[in-house]
């Protein structure tokens, strides 16, 4: 049965990627509220979709987002996701994967989607200009018009939850991954599979049924005051000290293999947790979830982006160390795709 | 040619009469197709799906023109005609029954539309000249004469016989194969009368 067509709103937050072409023409990008809407008449075709109303969040480069910013999307959907059917980002592609991540953990329980989206065209006037056109020479015919609408589309009817929708893929906030040389798309999926594709039309994996509308809490708190070491045989554990010496939040060690570690190390991180109470989780990136002992949280089966990010957002919402396995260990918003078995979390 | 229809899913028997004269008259046409009216046939080669696929492309941009159904006013109908708008490509936007300020047009305000967006109101009775004039507008060679003229022939018992035997297990119907025959005849008569007379036809229509 045909579906009744009934008019919606969609709530335009812009927070960079907003170039409509490579050339700096006035209006073509978003750099300060005043040009909202002479870059909104430039891309008059949403209105045949849907209403749209802007909110400018922050008109610079990708590399510069920081968690502040995260705090000011995520608050500001959180006060007005009651008003619209979703929502949809605009944001620097350099960055807008950490973005979708750091959302999926602050916009928990959304009641509608929030679509994040960007230019292919690096802004103009840009300090990387050059090497960011060069790297997507292959998208100008896409253009930031094209993944806007296919975003607004989604937004409207897409299930609750935060996205991204670049070319014709969208993928889940939690998800999504650089892609590996040679695949010309410059996003992936981490667990190989999408929310949705576009062909013609939008074909998405699941639509958006009768949800209720909630009250919608931001959790849009993040420590950034944790140190990621990076671990390979016989390199100097200094930042490991040097976290230990600043007292940083918490410790996050990356490991390729097995997380067995050297006596030296092992010892480091031992007096980092029973000694200093700074918490320490190892992130295995080849899955194994394995441990010496149970003193360290082991964590697997996400993406590397989305382990740091959900430790800082973790860190953010509780200093207790039991609330902080818990949390860790549990998939909150399908950001892991193989869970930890109860055994290996103390 | 590659065209696009679009549909809306729809339990109006009006409208379902409309999509099956349309896709018959696509056919009839030879113009290479893809739609969706209850459900979607893509109706281009794999290697180019694949292709477009890869490299995170649309295949809505493979198209040459797109042809929308408009009469009753739907989310993915504006998904279109915002892409449509964006991109200048030739659309037609079809619609019957209702005014044309109460389609999902009347949201862009009455600015100038592009001049690619063409928008007709159709009846029955000339739903084919409409869609056929836009068709011709796209000045692609491609475009066959569509058949339009009913024409009764009365044929010996041989002749049908040999008709359906022609026929009867390809996709072809005995009227297209007749067709066919006089086409080839049409295409190999190379007289200057034939010329002549042909030319002085076309003037006078």
């Amino acid at each position: 049965m045909a579906q009744k067509y009934e008019r919606k709103t969609v709530g335009l937050l812009f927070a960079g990627g907003t170039a409509l072409g490579p050339e700096p023409v006035r209006g073509s990008i978003v750099t300060s509220p005043k040009v909202v809407n002479q870059w909104l008449k430039k891309v008059r075709e949403f209105r045949v979709l849907a209403d749209v109303k802007p909110f400018f969040i922050y008109g610079g480069e990708a590399a510069n987002i920081t968690p502040e910013h995260w705090k000011a999307i995520a608050e500001t959907i959180a006060e007005h996701a009651d008003r619209f059917d979703g929502f949809v980002v605009t944001h620097g592609i350099d960055t807008i994967d950490t973005t979708a991540i750091a959302l999926s953990f602050a916009l928990q329980d959304l009641p509608c989607p929030v679509i994040l989206t960007g230019s292919p065209v690096p802004d103009p006037g840009l300090r990387l200009q050059k090497v960011m056109s060069n790297l997507f020479t292959g998208y100008h015919g896409l253009g930031i018009t094209a993944n806007l609408i296919n975003a607004v589309q989604v937004a409207l009817s897409a299930k609750p939850g935060v996205a991204v929708m670049f070319g014709n893929q969208l993928i889940a906030g939690t998800q999504i991954i650089r892609s590996p040389a040679g695949v010309l798309q410059p996003f992936s999926s981490q667990s190989g599979s999408v929310l949705g594709k576009v062909d013609f039309g939008v074909r998405l994996e699941m639509k958006r049924s009768g949800e209720s509308a909630k009250r919608l809490k931001p959790l849009a708190a993040f420590d950034t005051n944790i140190t990621v070491f990076d671990y390979q045989p016989n390199v100097s554990l200094g930042p490991i000290e040097q976290a230990i010496a600043k007292r940083a939040s918490g410790i996050f060690v990356r490991t390729h293999k097995t997380p067995y570690f050297p006596t030296e190390l092992y010892d480091l991180m031992r007096r980092a947790t029973d000694e200093e109470k700074i918490p320490v989780v190892i992130f295995s990136e080849g899955g194994e979830t394995r441990s010496q002992e149970q003193r360290f949280t082991v964590i697997a089966g996400l993406s590397f982006s989305a382990a740091v990010i959900k430790f800082m957002w973790v860190l953010g919402q509780t200093k207790r160390k039991k609330d902080i396995r818990r949390l860790l260990a549990q998939n909150l918003v399908g950001e892991i795709q193989k869970p930890l078995r109860q055994e290996e979390v103390a | 040619m590659r065209i696009y229809f679009f549909g809306p899913p729809t339990e109006r028997s009006d409208l379902k009469r409309t999509y099956d004269t349309l896709l018959s008259l696509f056919r009839r046409a030879g113009v290479e197709l893809s739609y969706q009216t209850d459900h979607l046939e893509i109706g281009l080669p794999k290697e180019l799906v694949d292709r477009v696929d890869a490299r995170g492309g649309m295949l809505l941009d493979e198209m040459h023109a797109l042809i929308l159904e408009g009469s009753v006013p739907n989310q993915e109908l504006g998904f279109f005609l915002a892409h449509a708008l964006a991109t200048k490509k030739p659309t037609l936007f079809l619609y019957a029954g209702v005014r044309e300020q109460d389609t999902l047009l009347k949201y862009l305000g009455g600015e100038r539309l592009p001049s690619s967006l063409v928008i007709k109101r159709y009846t029955k009775e000339n739903l084919e000249d409409v869609t056929l004039a836009f068709l011709r507008s796209l000045g692609q060679k491609e475009i066959r004469e569509v058949p339009r003229i009913k024409f009764t022939l009365r044929v010996t018992k041989t002749i049908e016989k040999y008709l359906w035997w022609k026929t009867h297990n390809t996709d072809k119907t005995k009227a297209d194969f007749i067709r066919e025959k006089l086409e080839e005849m049409i295409q190999a008569e190379k007289s200057e009368e034939w010329k002549r007379f042909f030319e002085k036809g076309e003037e006078e229509s």
